[in-house]
């Protein structure tokens, strides 16, 4: 199959089989299509690639992202393992896509996130102990992140780089010692279980299912809020920040304020996923905000690829099996992450997403042949394909 | 003392109103190094106004100083007669006071388009819009493409700038601080580093400049400014020499001792080298006398010029 690899990657889902069966006509048909042959004539077998290729570039991602979604509500219907492990997926991309936000668009990487993550857990938890309805719960604990990440912030985007990094580890260990020692709230290492989780007429989250649909839900709108944000000028702006913070103050930009913007917005959805979090475990502990916690995060967005909201979500993925399937025939698969995790960093430094990113690029490339050599007068060789 | 005479155009009146940017008494001392001492100047609207000196004369502190990357140690900065000394450089950035960098700073993990989008975007509350696509603000995006297409980049606009060319990067570098559409623009040595074919290609687009435009340039080399700048203000160890026009300086002695060394003999009557593409004829883009006037430092400069390059070490990128 010789014009099919380049494309492929790229496209992922429903063209697949168009490129497949192109590919048996190129081979029966001309040679026209390999796109390393080109002195061959354009035929109707390039004319067909090149709309399959231009389709798969217009509708590529909304197609793949509809048959993806298609296919976790499938999954998620059962009440097995399958369905635990993808909840636990969704919940840990929701916080590896914005710690991508702050880290691949703004540049500022934090290593507070999983205390974040845990504090609004917490907050849910701790407001359900103390006798508040579970939706004024949900909101105890989503305030409580959104607080701490305004007043936090003001001190954090102050730094950049490593001391940024350095900061944000610093609070993430201060939140994991409070829950780890602050026992009258938090009682200590044995974690807060929630029992009762908000419902609202028909709409009962103790319903597993209604919890399943609705975490991935909350993932796609998370999702596609920040796709949309780091496509805004906003969005831009934040790259300018990353890219050369001192010319754009030069440009009118007052820089810290969009840092810290861009802190608040990853704080606030990080206690999403927090929320989601104990929603889906009925239980948070301070092991949910320690160090190696906050490492794992990063590695999903590095794993995944900074800079790409989707990548995280897809390091996500990858790290969640890792950690609970590989685990089970595995002992040392933290050797085995950390092998991946070199092997993608050293082949692909875009990480995952960098790889589909490449096969988007020679997809457009092939795109761009194809164009040129249609728009040459066509050869004496135009039987070829027919 | 900043006002006077006109000395640049003799017998034209004093221009009213305020100065387009002045300057009082700056100075600036990095532990116990002076680098910008007590420099006082008034560069009218429209002007072209150039700086040189030396390596290490303190001609890009002195723009920090006036672009508000640097605060004064002592002194002040108006724009338009407003004090801005204590206006940080977005505030100064929206009161018309753009400005290139001699490091080039541009946005190098972003497209040419990108980068333009982001300049246009500066000064616009739609920098903070969160939900809409930048591609979708039309206007900018076709303002931006025409802003590249005016200085030969228009085929450029999906590469990324860090496949630019130092000569392209040095336009974008320009072009960023004129999406700004600036009152005052301060450009710090915008041909450092460029071919001569290159250096007619800046010039030329300095010299097609709006006339309203007030241009202040530091240049290390005196022949990229002839062409361009009507008058020129000579900077040496952190203190204003001498301030005239062009042809003044060219023929002034400190000014070839600052260049040449003290060991030149005064009787060569040479002018300084001349650049390649230009002329000392050419006319200025704008009339000489509207321009520009400084004051000569009341801290006399020292006698004994020291070879150029010996001294500060705020020269180049700032903090």
């Amino acid at each position: 199959m010789s014009a099919g690899p380049a494309p492929r990657g790229a496209s992922q889902h429903a063209p697949g089989t168009t490129h497949r069966e192109e590919g048996q006509q190129a081979r029966t048909g001309a040679v026209a299509l390999s796109p390393a042959g080109p002195s061959s004539p354009p035929g109707r077998g390039a004319r067909l690639t090149l709309t399959v290729l231009r389709g798969s570039r217009r509708f590529g991602g909304p197609v793949a992202g509809v048959a993806v979604g298609v296919l976790l509500v499938l999954l998620l219907q059962g009440n097995g393992f399958t369905s635990t492990l993808l909840l636990d997926m969704l919940v840990y991309a929701i916080a590896a896509m914005s710690l991508d936000f702050l880290g691949g668009y703004a540049g500022l990487i934090s290593l507070g996130q999983a205390g974040l993550l845990g504090v609004s857990a917490y907050g849910v938890a701790i407001a359900e102990v103390h006798f508040f309805s579970p939706w004024a719960a949900v909101g105890i604990g989503l305030g409580a992140v959104l607080a701490l990440g305004l007043v936090m912030g003001i001190a954090a985007v102050r730094t950049k780089g490593v001391s940024f990094v350095i900061i944000t580890l610093a609070l993430g260990q201060v939140l994991w010692g409070l829950a780890f020692q602050w026992v009258g709230l938090s009682e200590g290492d044995n974690g807060i279980p929630l029992t009762i989780l908000p419902s609202l007429g028909p709409f009962d989250l103790n319903d597993p299912l209604t919890l399943r649909m609705t975490v991935l839900i909350v993932f796609a709108v998370v999702a596609l809020l920040l796709v949309t944000i780091v496509h805004s000028p906003f969005g831009l702006s934040l790259r300018g920040v990353r890219s050369n913070e001192t010319r754009l103050a030069a440009l009118g930009y007052r820089t810290g304020l969009h840092r810290y913007l861009a802190w608040v917005i990853a704080v606030f959805f990080t206690g999403v996923a927090g929320v989601l979090y104990i929603f889906v475990n009925q239980l948070i502990s301070p092991a949910t905000m320690a160090f190696s916690e906050d490492g794992l995060l990063v590695i999903m967005v590095v794993l995944g690829g900074l800079g790409s909201i989707w990548g995280p979500a897809l390091g996500a993925v990858v790290i969640v099996l890792f950690q609970q399937e590989l685990s089970i025939y595995v002992t040392r698969w933290q050797t085995l992450m950390g092998l991946t995790l070199i092997a993608v960093v050293l082949f692909s430094p875009g990480g995952l997403w960098g790889v589909v990113r490449a096969a988007g690029r020679r997809r457009d490339a092939l795109i761009a042949r194809l164009e040129a050599r249609q728009a040459r007068p066509a050869g004496p060789g135009q039987s070829g394909a027919a | 003392m900043t006002a006077g005479p006109d000395r640049a155009g003799p017998g034209q009146p004093a221009r009213p109103g305020p100065a387009a940017l002045a300057a009082d008494h700056l100075c600036r001392r990095f532990r116990g190094l002076t680098a910008v001492a007590d420099v006082s100047l008034q560069v009218a609207p429209g002007a072209r106004f150039g700086i040189i000196g030396p390596n290490g004369a303190g001609k890009t502190t002195l723009f920090n100083l006036l672009s508000g990357e640097l605060r004064p140690t002592s002194g002040s900065v108006a724009l338009f007669g407003r004090d801005i000394t204590a206006l940080r450089p977005y505030s100064r950035v929206a009161l018309g006071l753009g400005r290139t960098f001699q490091i080039t700073r541009i946005f190098s993990d972003l497209t040419v388009l990108e980068n333009l989008t982001l300049a246009l975007h500066g000064l616009s509350r739609s920098k903070l819009s969160l939900l809409r696509p930048w591609r979708s603000y039309r206007a900018m995006t076709a303002e931006a493409a025409g802003l590249a297409a005016s200085f030969g980049l228009a085929q450029r606009l999906g590469a990324a700038a860090s496949d630019l060319s130092h000569g392209e990067v040095r336009e974008l570098e320009v072009l960023l601080a004129l999406a700004l559409k600036p009152k005052v623009l301060l450009l710090d040595e915008p041909a450092a580093g460029l071919s001569p074919a290159e250096r007619v290609d800046i010039q030329t687009l300095l010299t097609s400049l709006p006339a309203e435009l007030t241009l202040i340039m530091i240049e290390h080399d005196i022949d990229v400014l002839r062409g361009v700048v009507d008058s020129v203000a000579v900077l040496h160890l952190g203190a204003l020499v001498v301030q005239g026009s062009m042809r003044d300086i060219q023929n002034d002695e400190r000014v070839r001792e600052l260049y040449l060394g003290s060991s030149h003999s005064r009787s060569s009557g040479i002018a300084p080298p001349r650049g390649a593409g230009a002329t000392p004829e050419a006319s200025p883009p704008t009339e000489p006398g509207q321009a520009t006037e400084a004051s000569p430092p009341e801290a006399s400069p020292p006698e004994a010029s020291p070879p150029p390059g010996a001294a500060s070490p705020d020269e180049g990128d700032g903090p």
